[in-house]
């Protein structure tokens, strides 16, 4: 490689001899000469040899030219990359990995205290007048303007800390871009500095990303990649953490699930699981042992009841010697107030069990119907089909439409404008029922908040009975089934054959094939719709088929699989989820909360740390905040204009893509070696300051090739000399 | 008619007046002059005692000698006499070489010139011989004022040209010289010293006294040429187109060994050998030749 490679071209001046003895031949001059016996006696051998001399003598000639055309050059041996010698200034840019698998410790050392050392390392090789310029991987991207202060830049290096999220190398080789090709004469220097993680380079080789400007032979740039740590691919990580109900009601049992991955190539057993809940529930931080497969999930429900509404942070930890980053996961359970749920009951007459809202009201409130000691999910209100349209529909939740007759346009309208908003309705068609009615004022042809059209019921007789045949899983909904298969053995006699719209969806299905649980959406509300009553007139839902037969001694069993009850209350949770608010954001997602009363000011903080006050819109009502790309624990403290505070709490969760360690294979290596042209130091082994020296300087072979030119010079005079030498 | 002051420069003359040439050995000459004769007569310069036998004219009894002695011994005395030169003058093409300082066939006129001068005025006699392939023009020694136009004419009808066989030359003068002589060849000798032996043989043979006296021209003798040149022969020789800083050795080479063997062969046949470059003045020439006479 050459410092000044167009004086390369001045060895073109080697042929310059060639010219001159060409020209000298062809301009030779005429001598009348008397002793030409002396030249005419010659031998051939002497002739030859005399040739050979002055052949050996123009090639001496010519190598003298191209030997100091190469000098003036400067060579450099040893330097892999051109334009650059022992004076250039040079522009570094480094950039660190600071991502979440980054603070994996090896050997009492983490990934991130190597990766600075390496940098470091960089910045002591760089000299006087050098510039560096930092680009940090992980959640975000950030760009350190190139500086000449290399002591501020080292500052600048011992100041990162991991963050939550993934690296992404492609991004980082971007903003790399843009800084080394400005416009300046230095020399271009890239370190790339991560750990092997496989996940950060998914972006490189993309269509997306231009690789020319590492090869730009006008610009060339000396790239090194350091990559730090070992290939370890062993890691456990929280992957979720979630209420297993849509909706968290205080008091109210319900389970946590968490949900583990193992990225490593083996099982792990009895991994400690610990949940912990701020503020405390009554019941103490509970801590599990997890099995866990290879290369697989487990999935593990925790049994929470929160004795406060309001923000609960459940945090999740996991005890494993690996990344610990993702060995916790906080999330935001908000936790409310018992649901308002009105029952329109088509009928109220007679004993309570023949009510047509007993049933439900009983799934609904177990606890306020026996006043029991725990939470019930709902404060439930019956209405009877003629008064229930003089009651406010505003406060309640969810409406139950339990085997009502008919419902007026009015009303219909109400309930539209409710779902709309994010109520939820569930229809239970009975023998009340008139289909022509719902049709014309619920359905509408499709346009209304029936998800189906009805029509007329199978026959009374129980002919055309059926059971449930087959129930969607996967639907929250069923999740109370926690993926079992079992079935309800609840017979039903009579149900209303259903039409779906085309934007309907059948949650579940008779054995005679016709749906029995139809869901709707409209606005931000949804509708469910059973095909038959769930007030024991048309079947056998409400006293749990799955019954096991009583004892020798006529004990009543304990049910099996108790169907009806978390039935209900799964539907009303899921009507009602959109109600519930979204504490659990992603990086950038709007963080937004709505008050019932106007506000007087909203602070927030992150991780503890005060950031600031947050907008206030709609009214004095909402706050609405933007900037979340941070990942941490969001408080919004409120203060009431009438007085009073309250804390809200929101979880920004990070990139979840870290805890995957795998390595980078060595056939990925070759490739992105291949494709980048990167020189790979291994900064365990090698000092990366001596060989980015060593390369950098290379051995610049002018004065060598000078001597060599003098030499050559003194040789060609000596033997010209010497061969035309006069003998005493 | 030629100019004498083309080849006797004033100058010159004030100096070669104040030189005198003379001959190693003894030769013949018909007057008496500065040179040894072999012919020992009565006015002649005493040259030693011996012892007297039988048959010594008694006149030449040393009486002193005899008185102080009471031996008897005899006088030797040595006849001076003149000295009878021819001076050869090589007339061939190679002489016609000069750069700087004249050709060489000039310069050895000149030198030639100025040498006739000092023998004329030392009242010898001097003859000289234009030498080609053979003699080509006769001059007979005399002595005497106008032979001295008579050399200057002979060298006037004269330019370098042709081939020479001087060893041809030196046979002519030797059949044509009657009497002991001093024959001066002012050559550059460039030609296969074989071919010059048998002459040079031949004169002393008839026991002339010889000297060779090389005219070279300092190219001749350095070859300095450095481009590329193309040497046309003087004497019609094939021409050759090189470059002379690598033929410069070999040349050289061959230069000073055919110096060398002529030298020698000088030497074993008893004649002299000097050489002269064209870029010194004549009088250090005729000096040098002087004194290797040891009398200047």
């Amino acid at each position: 490689m050459f410092v000044n490679i167009y004086i390369l071209a001045g060895s073109g001046g080697a042929a310059v001899p060639l010219i001159l003895h060409l020209l000298a031949r062809a301009r030779y001059r005429n001598v009348d000469w008397g002793a030409m016996m002396f030249l005419n006696g010659i031998s051939p051998r002497q002739s030859q040899s005399a040739r050979l001399k002055q052949w050996a003598l123009l090639g001496l000639r010519m190598l003298l030219v191209a030997l100091i055309a190469v000098a003036l050059a400067r060579p450099i041996a040893g330097a892999r990359w051109a334009e650059v010698g022992t004076e250039a200034r040079v522009r570094a840019v480094i950039i660190l990995d600071r991502s979440a698998s980054m603070g994996l410790e090896e050997a009492g050392k983490s990934r991130l205290e190597k990766a600075k050392e390496a940098a470091l390392g960089v910045l002591s090789a760089l000299r006087r007048g050098d510039e560096v310029a930092l680009v940090l991987m992980g959640e975000q991207i950030e760009v350190k303007d190139p500086k000449a202060n290399l002591q501020a830049a080292a500052r600048d290096v011992s100041e990162v800390q991991i963050t939550s999220g993934s690296a992404d190398v492609a991004a980082a080789l971007e903003e790399a871009r843009n800084i080394l090709q400005q416009e300046g004469r230095f020399g271009r220097e890239l370190y790339l500095i991560c750990d092997q993680q496989a996940v950060s380079w998914r972006n490189v080789g993309g269509r997306g990303l231009d690789t020319r400007w590492l090869r730009n032979p006008r610009a060339p740039v000396r790239f090194y990649v350091a990559p730090v740590g070992g290939a370890e691919a062993e890691n456990v990580a929280i992957e979720s953490v979630e209420a297993a109900d849509a909706i968290t009601v205080r008091r109210h049992p319900t389970e946590l699930e968490v949900r583990l991955r193992n990225y490593g190539s083996h099982a792990r057993t009895g991994v400690e699981l610990s949940i912990s809940s701020n503020p405390p529930t009554r019941r103490r931080p509970t801590t599990v042992p997890v099995n866990l497969p290879a290369r697989g999930t487990t999935t593990v429900r925790v049994p929470m009841t929160f004795d406060r509404s309001g923000s609960h942070i459940v945090t999740a930890t996991v005890r494993a010697s690996d990344l610990d980053i993702d060995n916790r996961l906080d999330s935001v359970v908000e936790v409310m107030e018992p649901l308002q749920a009105m029952i329109v009951s088509g009928d109220e007459s007679g004993s309570e069990l023949h009510r047509k809202s007993a049933f439900l009201r009983l799934a609904l409130a177990p606890y306020q119907t026996r006043r029991g000691e725990a939470g019930d999910e709902a404060v439930v209100t019956v209405r009877t089909a003629e008064d229930w349209g003089l009651a406010p529909l505003g406060k309640y939740q969810v409406i139950i439409l339990a085997n009502v007759q008919e419902v007026s346009a009015d009303l219909a309208r109400a309930l539209e404008q409710k779902v709309y908003e994010g109520g939820g309705l569930i229809v239970c068609p009975g023998a009340l029922t008139q289909i022509d009615e719902y049709n014309n004022t619920l359905y509408r042809d499709g346009q209304g908040l029936l998800p189906a059209k009805l029509s007329t019921p199978v026959a009374a007789d129980g002919s055309e009975a059926t059971t449930i045949g087959k129930l969607d899983g996967n639907h929250p909904v069923f999740r109370f089934r926690a993926g079992a298969d079992w079935m309800p053995d609840a017979v039903v006699g009579r149900y209303f054959p259903a039409t779906p719209r085309g934007d309907a969806k059948v949650l579940g299905f008779y054995d005679s094939g016709r749906p029995f649980l139809i869901e709707g959406r409209r606005g931000r509300g949804r509708v469910l719709l059973l095909t038959t009553s769930l007030d024991g007139d048309w079947s056998t839902l409400p006293l749990d088929g799955s019954m096991p037969e009583a004892d020798a001694r006529g004990r009543p069993g304990v049910p099996k699989h108790p169907f009806f009850l978390p039935f209900v209350q799964s539907m009303v949770q899921y009507v009602c989820a959109p109600l519930a608010p979204n504490r659990n954001l992603s990086p950038g997602e709007s963080l937004g909360a709505t008050f019932d009363t106007a506000l007087a000011s909203a602070e927030l903080w992150r991780d503890d740390q005060p950031i600031g006050a947050a907008p206030i819109v709609a009214g004095g009502t909402q706050v609405r905040y933007t900037e979340t790309r941070t990942p941490g624990i969001y408080r919004l403290q409120v203060r009431y204009k009438r007085g009073g505070t309250h804390s809200v709490y929101f979880v920004v969760q990070g990139s979840r893509g870290e805890p995957d360690l795998s390595g980078l294979s060595a056939q990925q290596w070759q490739g992105y070696q291949r494709l980048l042209g990167f020189s790979r130091i291994d900064p365990a082994r090698e000092p990366i300051a001596a060989r980015v020296a060593a390369d950098r300087g290379g051995r610049e072979l002018w004065l060598p090739l000078l001597v060599a030119a003098i030499l050559m010079a003194m040789t060609e005079l000596g033997l010209g000399r010497a061969w035309s030498r006069e003998m005493a | 008619m030629g100019f004498v002051s083309r080849y006797l420069d004033p100058a010159l003359v004030e100096q070669l007046n104040q030189l005198q040439l003379s001959a190693r050995s003894v030769v013949q000459g018909p007057t008496s002059g500065q040179h040894r004769s072999p012919i020992k007569g009565a006015s002649v310069e005493f040259r030693q005692h011996r012892f007297y036998v039988p048959g010594d004219e008694p006149r030449r009894l040393d009486w002193r000698v005899l008185a102080r002695t009471d031996r008897p011994y005899v006088k030797e005395y040595e006849e001076e006499t003149n000295l009878r030169c021819v001076l050869m003058l090589d007339r061939s093409g190679s002489m016609a070489y000069g750069r700087q300082f004249g050709t060489k066939f000039d310069y050895a006129a000149r030198l030639l010139a100025a040498m006739a001068y000092v023998m004329l005025g030392q009242t010898e006699s001097v003859g000289v011989a234009m030498c080609g392939k053979g003699v080509e023009s006769w001059l007979a020694p005399h002595a005497g004022p106008t032979q001295l136009g008579a050399v200057v004419n002979a060298l006037e009808g004269s330019s370098p040209e042709g081939e020479s066989d001087l060893g041809r030359a030196m046979h002519d003068v030797a059949e044509r010289l009657e009497r002991r002589a001093l024959v001066i060849v002012l050559s550059d000798f460039f030609m296969p010293p074989e071919e010059l032996r048998g002459g040079l043989a031949h004169l002393r043979h008839e026991r002339h006294e010889v000297v060779w006296m090389q005219v070279v021209d300092r190219d001749e003798e350095q070859f300095p040429f450095r481009t590329w040149m193309r040497f046309r022969g003087l004497e019609g020789e094939c021409g050759q187109l090189c470059e002379p800083v690598v033929l410069r050795r070999v040349y050289l080479e061959a230069f000073a060994r055919h110096r060398r063997i002529i030298r020698e062969m000088c030497l074993g046949l008893h004649a002299e050998f000097g050489s002269y470059v064209t870029d010194r003045p004549v009088l250090e020439a005729l000096k040098q030749f002087v004194g290797r006479q040891g009398k200047a």
